[in-house]
């Protein structure tokens, strides 16, 4: 744990040595919880309080939960609770929009990403993300696959190069595919095969976590199926974060789930996101504590 | 008519009957016609210049073409020496001038806008200027050429020289380049650029790798574009002095040390000054339609340039 810490607060902040002193008390802190959690897994995200704000307007408020590794965190709720603008402060994809803003605590591996020694460039080749729509670049599948370790230097030779894309493609259950046509645009792929494209290229950099922006949404049936296999498959290597609006998806394939919904924000009237429940998703599906969620994934309201 | 029932019966047959054309659709139609008559208009206007200046131009382009462009100005129309060549030369070198100098700044000028700048009012009132920029009149740019570049700096320029006119010309289509590269910009799919961000890059790299190539063919037509207007300006190039009447040298296409000597010439000028001598001397009239059609042939080989650049980029945007 300890390890696993120091060396992720190494890559992600600017300055390791002038910080290493001041973390140790959040180091100990951060162990002794662990330890009193028993047979948790560790945790990966630390949400504590997190606000998100564009401009004055409040998006989601004091969201409170865990991620923890290799599982498989689903989001769920109607549209505008904010699942979506919770999992983009992940990885500081939010800071991408004017105005956009977070308060309160945000831990990866016990480092608090949204600090000011924290470069997000490096926060994002750690957390790699794969969007609602598939957005392969237009350029080649290799060319694809091999931005992200060219951009972040990653692979110096061109052999390098070459056996990170075959493991990449392979991870993503496409290599078979496009194995004779890498010179080819990946604009040429359908749907499905682009998605699976952009979760090798997210995999690619090798990252810790990956986030999932509704990914099966502008796929068939028989597209969403290899994908959320492949998600099965390669979670031991990875922690997947999921926003999803098909609920029997989140109960297929997640380890745990966030209901999140909308509700009245009294002081400004405005509609603010707000987390109701977060359990294992055995639990929120069949057992919620709260009215919400079991109104919700039983199918009398959103 | 029966009383209008919510429903009613829905047999084939009524069907069949409801769904018939029964009256034309007049208005659509006249609107469509009326369309078509703009497009005809403006394209008639556009043939009948162009077949004008060709007959006028018709017996010196194909009496004597090659003598016609790598002649002079002189003073008699019917000089047989007389041609354009000193004013291509001056209009070549000018949309050199425009093209190293407009279209760095420009580009640059129109990314930072786009990727950098803070969305606030200061950025604003920027962006208002340059669309204000664009629509001041050639002239005042030719005014200010006049005073910085002849004037000011005419230790460097050399005067009234081709790098004078050069600059200026610049400056003019300075904003119209900023304009049509912010536009090719910020069409850029907002999903490249995360996709590039989410596998850790930096915004350089973003801009560089995913920005630039997928904006690259609009910005190239738009900034072509410009420059194709740009070169055909008369009004500034007469106030930083493109010289009238005779001009003593006869520089080649590729001598530098031309650029900033103190006399040049420019197509658009010499149109002007050969219209104007068409008074005293009617054989002027045809010289300068043949102007004309050599000014026409510069801009649409420029253009051509364009769209075969265009395509390239666009093929490899894929």
């Amino acid at each position: 744990m300890e390890t696993v810490a120091d060396s992720t607060r190494a890559m992600l902040v600017d300055k390791p040595e002038q910080d290493a002193s001041a973390t140790v008390g959040l180091d100990i802190g951060l162990i002794g919880q662990a330890a009193s959690l028993g047979p948790e897994p560790d945790s990966v995200f630390e949400v504590e309080n997190l606000d998100v704000y564009y401009g004055s307007f409040r998006a989601v408020q004091g969201a409170t939960f865990t991620v923890y590794k290799h599982e498989i965190t689903a989001m769920i709720g109607p549209s505008g609770c904010g699942k979506t603008t919770v999992l983009r402060c992940f990885n500081r994809m939010n800071d991408l929009i004017p105005g956009a803003r977070v308060e309160g605590r945000l831990d990866f591996h016990s480092v608090p990403i949204y600090d000011p020694r924290v470069d997000p460039v490096e926060v994002r080749r750690r957390i790699g993300m794969v969007f609602q729509k598939p957005n392969p670049f237009p350029k080649s599948i290799y060319d694809n696959i091999a931005f992200g370790p060219r951009v972040t230097g990653m692979a110096k030779k061109k052999g390098d190069l070459d056996a990170i894309v075959e493991q990449s493609l392979n991870r993503a259950a496409l290599w078979d595919e496009v194995k004779d046509r890498l010179k080819d645009s990946a604009l040429g792929l359908s749907g499905g095969q682009q998605q699976r494209l952009c979760i090798a290229r997210a995999v690619a950099v090798d990252p810790d976590v990956l986030l999932m922006d509704e990914p099966c949404s502008a796929l068939d049936p028989i597209a969403t199926t290899r994908i959320e296999d492949l998600m099965q498959e390669i979670k031991n290597d990875y922690t997947i974060v999921i926003v999803t609006h098909n609920m029997q998806q989140a109960a297929r394939i997640s380890n745990r789930t966030a209901f999140f919904t909308a509700q009245i924000d009294s002081t400004a009237d405005q509609r603010c996101g707000l987390l109701v429940e977060y359990d294992r998703t055995e639990t929120i599906f069949s057992n919620p504590s709260d009215e919400r969620t079991e109104n919700y994934v039983t199918g009398r309201f959103g | 008519m029966a009383k209008a029932r919510l429903v009613g019966h829905r047999t084939s047959k009524v069907m069949a009957q409801a769904m018939e054309r029964r009256t034309a659709d007049v208005r659509g139609r006249v609107f469509q016609m009326s369309l078509l008559t703009t497009l005809l208009i403006s394209l008639f206007i556009l043939g009948v210049l162009i077949v004008d200046v060709a007959i006028d131009a018709w017996g010196v382009l194909t009496g004597r073409p090659g003598g016609f462009l790598s002649g002079t100005m002189r003073s008699l129309s019917d000089d047989p020496k007389l041609g354009v060549h000193q004013a291509l030369v001056g209009t070549f070198w000018i949309a050199v001038f425009v093209a190293v100098l407009a279209f760095p700044v420009g580009i640059g000028a129109a990314i930072w806008l786009e990727e950098y700048a803070p969305k606030n009012r200061f950025t604003r009132f920027i962006e208002l200027n340059i669309r204000n920029l664009a629509g001041v009149p050639s002239v005042v740019y030719g005014l200010l050429g006049l005073f910085l570049f002849v004037e000011g700096l005419g230790g460097i320029t050399g005067g009234k020289s081709i790098a004078s006119a050069g600059i200026t010309l610049a400056i003019l289509v300075l904003p119209i380049v900023v304009i049509t590269a912010q536009e090719a910009i910020r069409a850029v799919p907002q999903e490249l650029k995360e996709g590039a961000y989410g596998v850790g890059a930096t915004k350089w790299t973003m801009i560089r790798s995913q920005v630039l190539p997928y904006a690259a063919p609009g910005v190239l037509t738009g900034t072509l574009l410009s420059m194709s207007r740009g070169i055909g300006e008369a009004a500034p190039l007469l106030l930083v002095g493109a010289v009238s009447g005779r001009l003593g040298t006869n520089p080649g296409f590729f001598d530098l040390s031309a650029i900033n000597a103190e006399a040049f010439m420019a197509m658009p000028v010499i149109i002007v000054e050969w219209v104007q001598s068409s008074g005293r001397d009617p054989g002027f009239a045809e010289a300068a339609a043949a102007a004309i059609v050599v000014l026409l042939v510069f801009v649409i080989l420029m253009n051509a340039a364009a769209i075969l650049m265009r395509n390239h980029f666009e093929k490899k945007r894929g």
